[in-house]
């Protein structure tokens, strides 16, 4: 028996360090977490603190039953989570390469109906059913054959041979990473990392389509039979999110992250720094989910986007990330998405060039700065990493976690009006209003406590009026996880 | 010739054992004029007994006699965890690393010696006990609490001595054994005389399959189940095994000295299947990880007395120790990248030589003075981590140590002032006190406590791991250094009331560990080395051991620790609170049989450095049954040599899940069987 507890009010253990994510669900106080050891979804309720496991899906097996896991030795490792609605979440896993389907009320793993097209070879969904075949399935195979088409990898390198069509350039999808539901269609970030290291290297960036229908019973999931994927503007897709503009499109926007190492030691210290550092160009890519295209991109320049879900206001008007890279929290304008008809080809570039909307508001080179705790994570091992951003039910706060510091910054956040395109971000609409000391900074001064800050997620409703307990709840990975939630607001 | 009919009658006659071997005086067992060797000591509970080493007296020390746990299928390790102070860290089976904490130290503060000679590489700093074989152990000696002003750097928990058996007197052994999942270990040795000259050789095999069910971890997060699916796995790629040479050979100079010249050569090879983590039918182990080590030591001794002149003995040893280690796992992490597959060598080297000097003399009491002289090279050849971009590293190491033993009131009291001057290349120079009291008011009470300052170098992978993510070395690290305290008590009776060979002791100790070097979490991807300032461990120990009118012997002990990081006051991971063993040896004082039980509890051990996470705490009950057949006086006829021990056991009768660290399992219910013979 392994004993974990928690001394702190505000948290519960979970099983196994760097929980994988957390999503609410729409019942009132309900979220499921994904956990990797074991791989097991836990169904949560967070009504009041600390929060209460209320069901563990256990142990959630990847047995060779599982579309895509290996035989081997190899660690099964969760990523992403989706809930899509309250009986049906969808988490991937890296190294299994799956989609894996599971009821976040229970626990429980959900059967839903692949279909491989008629038309693919055997090579192009080598885990899926036979072509033409439909199973039942408990997870489903995210190694595709894909032809990129520009077939150069992060180091600048063509990619090497043997491929997998034939004489075509073309790889097999790895790194599972985000999902999202859009259009009738499941969307799946694939990174494709090929070597890690402090110079890592990817494959082109590609987002899967599955056709993707949760309402009937099983599900119905089928790789989209003439746009089995669509290739991002950059390298190292992290995490899909849906989206729907003004004029009533749904966009699927990629968090296109680039290629994100590690910062070569400095000869003239003694120290060996190990921060991260952006490699290649991040961007999100607007992808939409009808025509299959992407449609626009939002280049961000080297921001070395965060590996969590956008975080959008209430209002539509800002999508919000993190950096992996710095301390700084990177936003666009969503507005230039209404005009967006699904069939630009190529792609629009939104940074003001070509008569285009400049859609961003803080990128690389002018990103909104959470400052440095004092006596926080040493600058030159952990310079920086603002895991994920969360907007309040209001849309007047967005909440940002810093891995490195252990921080919560609460940035104030004004939309009202009519901003122009982009939204300014001068501090009359975002400023800094507070910097939270939630959990230990990460380093040598640090151990003995809770540390390693997670993503951020705000419950839905207006707390005080829908609930009355806690409003912000953040992950904790290191070295127990944790779930902790804190009340913020007040009506 | 063996008469069937009279080796089954008497075979008969001994299947009630108890009938014939456990008459009172053993009246079965006929006189023998020429009395074997018996291995099987009539009930000896003292067999792991506190005592005084006469280097370092006012040290709390534990000397183990491995021959009075013949039939026992004992390991270096198992015998060292049934030492007061002492936790043993396994991590898997029999042939899988285990490592020693002494007073709540890591693994690098304890220096393990063999015949003198430390075996801690300068690369890591730990010794995996698994890896010595016991039959070639004549004694081990514990040394609990700081031993940097004897044994230089590392000795910050303590010092353990392994001193091999002596060639002598001609006699050969064998032995041999099997046990559950396939594990197999077998040896022999000779010893004798030509001339002046002494020779002795021994060798030691072990095999084992490893190929048990375990049960997987269950976790109970603040109340709430979560657990692996299915509930049980197989070790799997767990063979094991390991061989070890010995050989001695030694001569008299003369009236003034005597040269001695051993080698220890052991090879270990072994599948790592590593953490058991993860999900689905493999549990996440390594199949195909696979670790090499050989080990070569090399001692020339030469011991030397001028009790005419100057009155000066002198022993001086000479050394080289060799050490190289390879593993490999060929499945990549990442399946397109070839790096991610691992092969690493290592190759460590150490040239040293040791110089002492015993002087007595009289003046305001009786002295015992001790000048050492210690100097050490350490090479790191080569690293092949991913790439052969390990730089070679050296080290080089000199120490002076001066002691004296200071006797007044006839003995009554001995103080014992100690004083070492240490230099480890790029490291400060180090200057490391002691005082020790012993005070005897009547034989049989010695009350007993030390002060010493010890430190701890850093280790080569703890400066220079390879600057290749996820692990990282620190070349600014500095030495951990540590202030130790204890004071306690020892009584030893040889007689009260009923009870024999009554002995107790009681310590409690402290120790103020500065600069603990850990390796913490320093960024997303990075685990590093680094001083984590202060920690503390306070505790005390107790011990005891009688026999009961010559037929039972009873021995335990308790320690209790608190080991804590002082700025957090959380505990330091892999330190049991508590810890108790006892032991109960029955037989007849023949010694023609032998019936042990031995039990022993764990608390729960943190395995966080929150202290959040925790395995929970377990008994673990072992038994065995020896028989000297050669003792039977019906079978003594028909058996050749002076010695057959026949012994069959369980290790962890109650199949109880073990584990010492969150992700290692140990197996469950162990059988095995012994025979050993001395010709």
């Amino acid at each position: 028996m392994i004993e974990v507890s928690t001394p702190d009010e505000r948290c519960v253990a979970v099983s196994g360090p760097f929980p994988a994510g957390f999503e609410f669900l729409t019942a009132a106080g309900r979220l499921a977490l994904a956990t990797f050891q074991p791989v097991s979804l836990l169904a949560m309720n967070v009504e009041n603190l600390p929060p209460q496991i209320q069901a563990s899906s256990g142990d959630i097996g990847f047995a060779s039953s599982l579309d895509g896991c290996p035989a081997s030795g190899l660690i099964p490792s969760p990523d992403g989570l989706l809930v899509v609605d309250d009986t049906l979440a969808v988490m991937t896993a890296t190294t299994c390469e799956s989609l894996v389907f599971l009821n976040p009320q229970t626990g429980a793993l959900r059967n839903v109906a692949v279909t491989t097209p008629a038309g693919f070879g055997a090579l192009d969904f080598p885990e899926l059913p036979a072509p033409g075949a439909t199973e039942n399935r408990v997870a489903a195979s995210t190694q595709a054959c894909v032809s990129p088409p520009v077939a150069i990898d992060s180091l600048g390198n063509a990619l090497p041979a043997p491929f997998c069509a034939g004489a075509t350039p073309s790889f097999f999808t790895g790194f599972t990473a985000g999902v999202a539901v859009a259009g009738g269609h499941l969307f799946v970030a694939m990174s494709t990392l090929v070597t890690s290291g402090a110079t890592p290297n990817f494959y082109p960036g590609a987002i899967l389509v599955y056709d993707f229908d949760p309402s009937v019973d099983p599900p119905t999931l089928t790789p989209n039979a003439t746009t089995r994927a669509v290739f991002t503007s950059g390298f190292n897709p992290t995490h899909v999110t849906s989206f729907t503009a003004g004029s009533g499109r749904e966009f699927i926007l990629v968090t296109v992250s680039g290629s994100v190492g590690l910062k070569d030691d400095d000869p003239g210290t003694p120290e060996i720094e190990a921060g991260g550092l952006a490699l290649t160009d991040a961007a999100i890519d607007v992808i939409d989910a009808v025509s299959l295209l992407r449609v626009a991109t939002i280049p961000l320049g080297m921001a070395g986007l965060s590996f969590d879900r956008l975080a959008i206001d209430p209002t539509q008007r800002v999508a919000m990330t993190g950096s992996a890279v710095a301390r700084n929290v990177l936003a666009i304008d969503l507005s230039p998405l209404d005009a967006l008809t699904g069939t630009e080809n190529p792609a629009l570039v939104l940074d003001g060039s070509g008569g285009n909307p400049d859609a961003r508001i803080f990128h690389a080179g002018d990103p909104f700065v959470i400052p440095a705790l004092a006596g926080g994570a040493p600058a030159g091992s952990c310079a920086g990493f603002s895991v994920g951003v969360a907007f309040n039910q209001a849309g007047d706060k967005a909440f940002a976690t810093d891995f490195c510091d252990g921080t919560l910054a609460i940035l104030a956040v004004d939309l009202s009006g009519a901003p122009a395109v982009p939204v300014p971000n001068d501090s009359a609409r975002f400023r800094l209003s507070s910097l939270q000391s939630v959990t230990a900074p990460v380093g040598a001064d640090s151990l003995g406590l809770a540390r390693a800050l997670g993503s951020v997620r705000v419950r839905p409703g207006t707390p005080g009026v829908d609930y009355s307990g806690p409003d912000v709840f953040f992950s904790v990975g290191f070295p127990e996880g944790l779930l902790c939630g804190i009340r913020v607001d007040s009506p | 010739m063996l008469d069937p009919g009279t080796f089954l009658r008497c075979c008969i006659r001994f299947g009630g054992v108890l009938a014939i071997a456990w008459s009172p005086s053993g009246a079965s067992a006929d006189p023998d004029p020429d009395p074997p060797i018996v291995r099987t000591d009539p009930a000896r509970a003292s067999a792991v007994r506190p005592a005084a080493l006469p280097e370092d007296p006012s040290a709390f020390t534990t000397i183990i006699d491995p021959e009075d746990f013949a039939g026992e299928a004992q390991t270096v390790e198992a015998l060292l965890s049934q030492s007061v102070g002492v936790q043993v860290r396994r991590f898997g089976g029999p042939g899988q690393r285990s490592e020693i904490s002494i007073r709540g130290s890591t693994p690098a503060q304890v220096v393990i010696q063999l015949d003198g000679v430390r075996l801690n590489s300068a690369q890591s700093g730990a010794v995996d006990l698994s890896t010595l074989p016991l039959s070639m152990i004549e004694r081990i000696e514990v040394s609990r609490g700081g031993g940097s002003v004897q044994a230089g750097s590392d000795a910050v928990g303590g010092v353990v001595n392994l001193i091999t058996r002596r060639p002598g007197e001609r006699r050969t052994r064998l032995f041999g054994g099997a046990a559950s999942f396939g594990t197999w270990r077998g040896g022999a040795s000779h010893s004798q005389r030509v001339g002046d000259a002494e020779f002795s050789i021994a060798y030691d095999g072990f095999k084992t399959e490893g190929d048990w069910e375990f049960r997987r971890p269950v976790r109970r997060l603040n109340g709430v189940t979560d657990s692996f699916v299915p509930d049980h796995a197989e070790r799997i790629n767990n063979e094991s095994e390991t061989h070890a040479l010995l050989a001695h050979a030694g001569h008299p100079l003369g009236d003034w000295g005597h040269v001695s010249f051993e080698d220890y050569l052991s090879y270990t090879s072994r599948g790592q299947p590593g953490f058991d983590l993860s999900s689905g039918p493999l549990a996440g182990q390594r199949e195909h990880a696979h670790e090499r080590l050989a080990r070569n030591l090399a001692i020339l001794k030469f011991e030397g007395t001028d009790p005419d002149v100057s009155g000066v003995d002198a022993t001086w040893r000479t050394y080289h120790r060799y050490e190289r280690g390879h593993f490999a796992d060929p499945v990549r992490r990442l399946p397109l990248d070839p790096a991610s597959a691992i092969d690493t060598l290592t190759r460590n080297e150490t040239y040293g030589s040791q110089l002492t000097l015993d002087r007595s003399f009289t003046r305001l009491g009786e002295h015992a003075a001790r000048l050492a002289l210690d100097w050490r090279l350490d090479e790191l050849r080569r690293n092949g981590l991913k790439a052969s971009d390990r730089v070679n590293r050296s080290r080089r190491s000199i120490g002076v140590m001066l002691q004296d033993d200071w006797a007044l009131f006839g003995g009554r009291v001995r103080v014992l002032p100690g004083l070492r001057f240490d230099d480890t290349e790029d490291f400060r120079r180090e200057w490391l006190p002691r005082i020790g009291l012993i005070v005897s008011p009547w034989p049989w009470l010695q009350i007993k406590g030390n002060a010493e300052e010890s430190y701890r170098a850093p280790n080569l992978d703890e400066l220079f791991f390879p600057d290749k993510e996820f692990i990282r070395g620190n070349p600014s690290l500095v030495a951990e250094r540590a202030d130790n305290f204890d004071a306690g008590f020892e009584v030893a009776l040889e007689k009260l009331g009923v009870f024999r060979n009554l002995r107790l002791e009681a310590a409690a100790f402290r120790q103020e560990i500065d600069n603990s070097i850990v390796f913490v979490l320093i960024n997303t991807s990075t685990l590093r080395a680094e001083n984590t300032g202060p920690a503390s461990v306070d505790g005390f120990e107790l011990s005891g051991s009688f026999d009961l009118l010559g037929w039972l012997g009873v021995s335990g002990n308790h320690t209790h620790q608190d080991a804590t990081l002082d700025r957090t006051g959380t505990p330091l991971p892999g330190r049991a609170r508590n810890e108790s063993s006892l032991r109960l040896v029955l037989g007849p004082p023949s010694g023609v049989v032998k019936l042990v039980g031995q039990a022993q509890r764990t608390s729960e051990i943190p395995v966080s450095d929150t202290g959040l996470t925790r395995v929970s705490d377990r008994t673990v009950y072992d038994a065995s049954i020896s028989v000297e057949l050669t003792r039977i006086g019906c079978l003594r006829p028909y058996l050749p040599g002076r010695s057959l021990l026949l012994s069959v056991g369980g290790k962890n009768l109650s199949d109880r899940s073990v584990r010492d660290a969150q992700f290692f399992p140990q197996p469950g219910r162990t059988l095995f069987f012994e025979l050993a013979a001395e010709l």
